[in-house]
């Protein structure tokens, strides 16, 4: 869903689920990223971000993103 | 510095205090506080201006940079607003009555200062309150970036020179902004085509709007149609620059039929094109030039911009694109140059070219570059080299390596050439 929101060109594997998305040490996405993905991950999963903190942590790398899908299904 | 530098400001401000005492300022959506104007007013003489070198610099977009700012009027310090944590950079103190001191995108590569009086800021906001029917009783919504240009010019001076409440959100996400419109019902809001493309996808569209703008990047006829079709509300396309303030605006309340259209120039500025299609903006709102290098683009109360544009008889403005190489990525800017000396740093990189590449995800652009490799390197490397000299925004989005940049037939190296080349293989992956 990263990759393809945000259309990246970037396999999975490069992705990985551990790799921070943003900041110095990370893929370098930027705020009008962050604001995609949560946009995406409302529409697609239904997991609703409404404040910074939530996304700051949500959206940290793909690992916590997944974690508050299946959250969100449980 | 003398203490009259900022003093027109710094009147208009008091002034302005002492007619609206006990009106709302601000309210900060984070916190909860609110501030009148007397407030506001208090806590800024409360303590003295910041100073770094004889400037001022504030940052973030809390009430503190409200008060950084009214502290360097009463002060008589020039301005140079920041993001929050922004290193300040070495600027040199300028003579003469420079109130205002913007950063801006470079065209060579390197950032540059624009440098304001206190009366051309004035006039910025006095024409755009004027042309966009800004008023108290419509508070602006705060989303955007205050210290940029153009955040500084619709939000913090309506609010400082005219008493236009500023409601800072907490944060650009659908939910925060939908709440506080519907919190502030008739606000005014001011914003970048990104953000109004995820509000309008969220389906969590902020309601009660009284005045909806976009500026920073052009605004998509598409996103500008669905949003009317939508939620009936009309979002008004606006052309400003660092070096001019506000320039174009359309304030027809019907969508637009053409793309390329911004509307027709704002109150007090007047718009010409020159022998090379590029806007010439004049009037009392135009810096008083690059500080400390000057550049006769900008000069003499005239701005030559770097769009190419067409002007029909009723003065109706249109862009058909720019004479520079600069990208604009979601509003922000960025000089090719500068990606370049970035990646070419790496000892690994023989060449490079950046460039541009059209963007469906609704940034308008993204940075693409076209490289040269002495070894083979993974791609994600050099992504994560430029992590630590580029912010995260700058940083290309799409990668080509080549085995050798390709001159044109005039022997130079041409970015449109890369850009067009390469967007028509990509055209179905953009």
């Amino acid at each position: 869903m990263v990759i393809e929101t945000l259309m990246l060109s970037l396999s999975p594997e490069e992705l990985g689920d551990e790799r921070p998305l943003f900041g110095p040490h990370g893929l370098g996405l930027d705020s009008v990223d962050a604001l995609q993905l949560v946009v995406a991950l409302d529409k697609k999963y239904g997991v609703k971000i409404t404040d910074k903190e939530v996304a700051e942590k949500v959206l940290r790398n793909v690992a916590m993103m997944t974690q508050a899908v299946r959250e969100r299904r449980a | 510095m003398t203490a009259t530098a900022n003093a027109p400001l710094e009147e208009r401000w008091r002034r302005l205090v002492r007619a609206r005492r006990r009106d709302l300022a601000v309210h900060d959506q984070s916190s909860g506080q609110s501030w009148t104007f007397a407030q506001l007013e208090a806590l800024a003489d409360a303590l003295p201006a910041k100073s770094q070198d004889g400037l001022c610099f504030p940052e973030g977009r809390d009430v503190g940079f409200l008060l950084d700012v009214l502290r360097a009027w009463r002060a008589g310090l020039p301005i140079c607003p920041l993001e929050a944590n922004q290193p300040a950079p070495p600027i040199l103190l300028p003579h003469g009555d420079i109130a205002l001191l913007k950063r801006t995108s470079g065209s060579t590569g390197t950032p540059q200062t624009v440098a304001m009086t206190a009366a051309q800021v004035s006039a910025d906001a006095d024409q755009i309150v004027a042309t966009m029917g800004l008023d108290p009783s419509h508070p602006n919504l705060g989303v955007i970036s205050v210290c940029h240009s153009y955040g500084f010019s619709n939000l913090v001076t309506p609010l400082l020179l005219h008493g236009i409440p500023l409601i800072l959100v907490a944060a650009a996400l659908p939910q925060p902004v939908a709440v506080a419109a519907r919190e502030w019902p008739g606000a005014t809001l001011p914003a970048v085509p990104a953000l109004w493309r995820a509000w309008w996808e969220s389906g969590c569209f902020p309601q009660r709007i009284h005045l909806a703008i976009s500026a920073g990047a052009p605004l998509p006829l598409t996103l500008e149609q669905s949003v009317l079709e939508d939620h009936g509300l009309k979002i008004h396309n606006f052309l400003g620059a660092s070096e001019c303030g506000g320039i174009a605006y359309d304030r027809s309340g019907s969508g637009r039929s053409d793309p390329c259209m911004v509307g027709t120039a704002l109150e007090g500025v007047e718009l010409s094109v020159n022998d090379e299609h590029c806007l010439v903006v004049s009037g009392p709102a135009v810096a008083s030039g690059y500080w400390p290098e000057s550049n006769p683009r900008l000069s003499a109360g005239r701005f030559q911009t770097s769009d190419l544009v067409s002007m029909d008889a009723e003065g109706v403005l249109r862009i058909h694109g720019r004479a520079s190489d600069l990208i604009n990525v979601a509003g922000r800017k960025v000089a090719p140059e500068a990606v370049e000396q970035a990646l070419a740093a790496h000892p690994d990189v023989a060449d490079c070219l950046a460039f541009g590449v059209p963007d469906r995800t609704g940034r308008g652009e993204a940075v693409g570059v076209v490289y040269v490799t002495r070894r083979e390197i993974p791609e994600q490397d050099l992504r994560r080299f430029l992590a630590g000299r580029l912010s995260a925004w700058e940083v290309p989005r799409h990668w080509w390596r080549r085995p050798d940049l390709e001159v044109d037939g005039r022997g130079k190296r041409s970015r449109t050439a890369w850009k067009q080349r390469l967007t028509r293989m990509n055209s179905g992956a953009l």
